[in-house]
């Protein structure tokens, strides 16, 4: 968010539910026309927000603010806010145009001013000449566009986008995302979205932000989120992750050394103060990406500025662009997941081969335990 | 064990499929038979006992039309016959008025609350139906509870016989009997209303209001039309109570059927009599379902 003007703020929000705590002390800065997602696991108290900055859950403490405004208090019907349901919620009764209209009629907007509005979300959307049809006679990705033109036809400040794909099969889904994106950047709409799709929310967001039980355990670009993970939580969260796990060592420049068993693992600490700084002595991961590990024979004289861990290779899976790689230490005290460009004339290493796996500490970042 | 069952089956392979065929056979009996004993046989009965005819006390068993043409002729059961119809219309379209709020009222209760309040709708319904009419009789009488207040309020002078032994009568109390019958299809099509449409439609910036209008009310109209038309049947088929409270004035197409049969003792014509209610009756089940289930489906 750091170059556009704060749109929404969340301060210290926290929601109970029957003495039951779901949220605590969420805070989250939303910019102008950004596309931020909640990602999270089911029941991680994700929906709770969306539905909090919605008006349709009070917060127990806490406070919304617009634009500097407190909007704590504001009903529903009054926020400039719209919203696309989890599973749409188009009203059964209503033809398309009805739905997508409705938000105008509800403003009391004239006949002819409305057709005209109604015709051009549907164009905006594709679903051009579906108005006379019914949601029941729609597909699942069409009333998802016709949730999504009802949506923004008020020109809201910000959609609230609940699981908004959650429905689609994968295929579909691909698309939609693609699709949603390119609304997005027409209208220039903040969009706020719930989802637990870690793969859809790297593809849409331009910010992340993981929940897990109530709580915020990082916001921040994608690549950052992936790269940089700042729990354990985070970096498992997204894709596959080694976690190599040791002691924390002396602190240093601009590298910190994890002391596993086996040898020195160097990450870069750049961007991450907290870590930097941390007691040395602590329990915690070296976090290195699959596709960050290069192998070698196991008699290649490397740099030394490099990670390095002798081992043996254990399976071999080929996944079509990628090729896996286990890599087993050589004492047996650490697993390490490779990740190779597959080749036509295959990768040239085989199962039970001895190689040095090794990776940049720039590659590789601390995971606290 | 795996071993033992096969082998048994085996052995009673052919008996056992000849036993389950057997079984089959009985339930698909007993499925449509009952209804064909108890229902349909009884109807087609009365539709052919409605064909003879009856003259000086002596039954005829010919068919011919004399019974429908003398009801069609008759000015006198035609006319009774259409102001019932209108009677139960009416009586149908105010127990859907009054039951639309107390359904719409228990939608927003919760709990323990919600089921006692539904409870003491439906405890009327497993009273004995003479019992509850004598009761309402009592009420609306000239000494009854409804005069009483009346006249303590100083709206009249003297008891009022607008409310007892006329169609009025008739009327109020049908209204009291039926309105449990048009709660519970009102209450099931408000409490099938999705939350997120609600939600939706507020979130779309409309009030209570407007919500109401456009998306509770369009969406419970199936409940409504089924309420009115239980009611409206069940107004139709009743000749106990125009009985009991209708006097000489409150004169119904139900007691004359009645009348045919216990009266009369002209079974051939109350049977013609019956067989045109019934027409009514499938007619306002089959608007009913037509106007009841959702023309769009539901997404």
């Amino acid at each position: 968010m750091p170059n556009e003007q704060c749109l929404l703020e969340l301060r210290a929000v926290s929601k109970t539910f029957n003495g039951v705590p779901v949220l605590a002390d969420v805070d989250l800065r939303v910019g102008d026309g950004e596309v931020i997602t909640i990602l999270g696991p089911s029941g991680s108290g994700k929906s709770t927000i969306l539905r909090i900055i919605g008006g349709f859950t009070a917060p127990s403490r806490g406070r919304v603010i617009l634009g500097g405004d407190d909007i704590t208090e504001v009903p529903i019907n009054q926020r400039p806010f719209n919203t696309v349901f989890q599973d749409y919620a188009l009203f059964p009764h209503m033809t398309v145009a009805e739905n997508v209209g409705y938000g105008l009629r509800v403003r009391g907007a004239a006949r002819a001013d409305m057709a005209q509005t109604v015709a051009r979300s549907l164009r905006m959307v594709q679903l051009d000449g579906y108005g006379q049809r019914y949601p029941a006679q729609l597909s699942g990705g069409q009333r998802q566009r016709v949730a999504l033109a009802r949506a923004i036809i008020c020109q809201p400040r910000l959609i609230l986008l609940d699981e908004p794909l959650g429905a689609l099969d994968v295929e579909l889904r691909k698309q939609m995302q693609g699709f949603l994106k390119d609304i997005q950047r027409e209208i220039k709409t903040t969009f706020l979205m719930v989802t637990h799709d870690q793969e859809e929310a790297i593809a849409m967001a331009d910010r992340i932000c993981v929940v897990s039980a109530g709580k915020v355990l990082q916001i921040g670009r994608p690549r950052d989120l992936y790269y940089r993970p700042g729990t354990e939580f985070v970096a498992r969260f997204f894709g596959e992750n080694n976690l190599l796990k040791g002691l924390l060592g002396a602190a240093g420049n601009h590298y910190r050394h994890v002391e596993a068993g086996w040898g020195p693992i160097r990450c870069a600490v750049d961007g991450q103060p907290e870590i930097a700084g941390a007691a040395s002595g602590l329990a915690a991961y070296g976090a290195v990406r699959p596709e960050e590990v290069s192998l070698h024979p196991a008699d290649a004289r490397l740099d030394a500025e490099l990670n390095r861990m002798e081992g043996r290779i254990e399976a071999v899976s080929f996944s079509g662009a990628l090729t896996s790689v286990r890599v087993v230490h050589t004492g047996g005290a650490c697993v390490l997941q490779v990740r190779l460009q597959s080749r036509a004339e295959g990768v040239p290493i085989q199962v039970g081969q001895s190689v040095v796996a090794s990776w940049r500490a720039e590659a590789c970042r601390v995971v606290l335990a | 064990m795996q071993g033992g069952s096969g082998l048994s089956g085996r052995r009673e392979g052919a008996d056992g499929r000849r036993w389950r065929a057997l079984q089959q056979a009985l339930i698909v009996a007993t499925v449509y038979g009952l209804p064909v004993i108890f229902v349909l046989v009884p109807l087609l009965t009365f539709l052919v006992y409605s064909f003879f005819w009856v003259e000086g006390g002596a039954m005829h068993y010919s068919l011919s039309l004399q019974n429908y043409l003398r009801f069609f002729a008759g000015e006198a059961f035609f006319r009774v016959f259409w102001q019932t119809i209108l009677l139960c219309l009416g009586v149908a379209a105010m127990a859907t008025l009054v039951a639309y709020p107390v359904a719409y009222f228990l939608t927003g209760i919760k709990g323990r609350m919600k089921s006692t309040l539904v409870m003491l709708i439906l405890v009327p319904l497993l009273m004995s139906y003479i019992i509850k009419i004598y009761a309402l009789r009592s009420i609306l009488g000239a000494n009854g509870l409804l005069n009483q207040l009346l006249m303590g309020l100083g709206l009249i002078d003297t008891p009022s016989s607008f409310f007892v032994f006329n169609l009025n009568a008739v009327m109020l109390t049908q209204l009291a009997l039926l309105i449990p019958f048009a709660v519970l299809p009102i209450l099931l099509s408000l409490e099938r209303i999705p939350r997120n449409l609600l939600e939706a439609s507020t979130d779309l910036g409309a009030g209570g209001g407007q919500t109401f209008l456009w998306v509770i009310l369009p969406m419970s109209l199936p409940g409504v039309v089924a309420a009115a038309t239980f009611v409206f049947v069940l107004a139709i088929g009743d000749f106990l109570t125009p009985q009991m409270v209708g006097g000489q004035a409150g004169f119904t197409f139900g007691r004359i059927v009645y009348s045919q049969f216990g009266i009369a003792f002209n079974w051939p014509f109350g049977a013609a009599l019956s067989v045109i209610l019934m027409g009514v009756i499938v007619i306002a089940i089959v608007v009913g379902a037509r106007y009841g289930s959702s023309r769009r489906g539901t997404a």
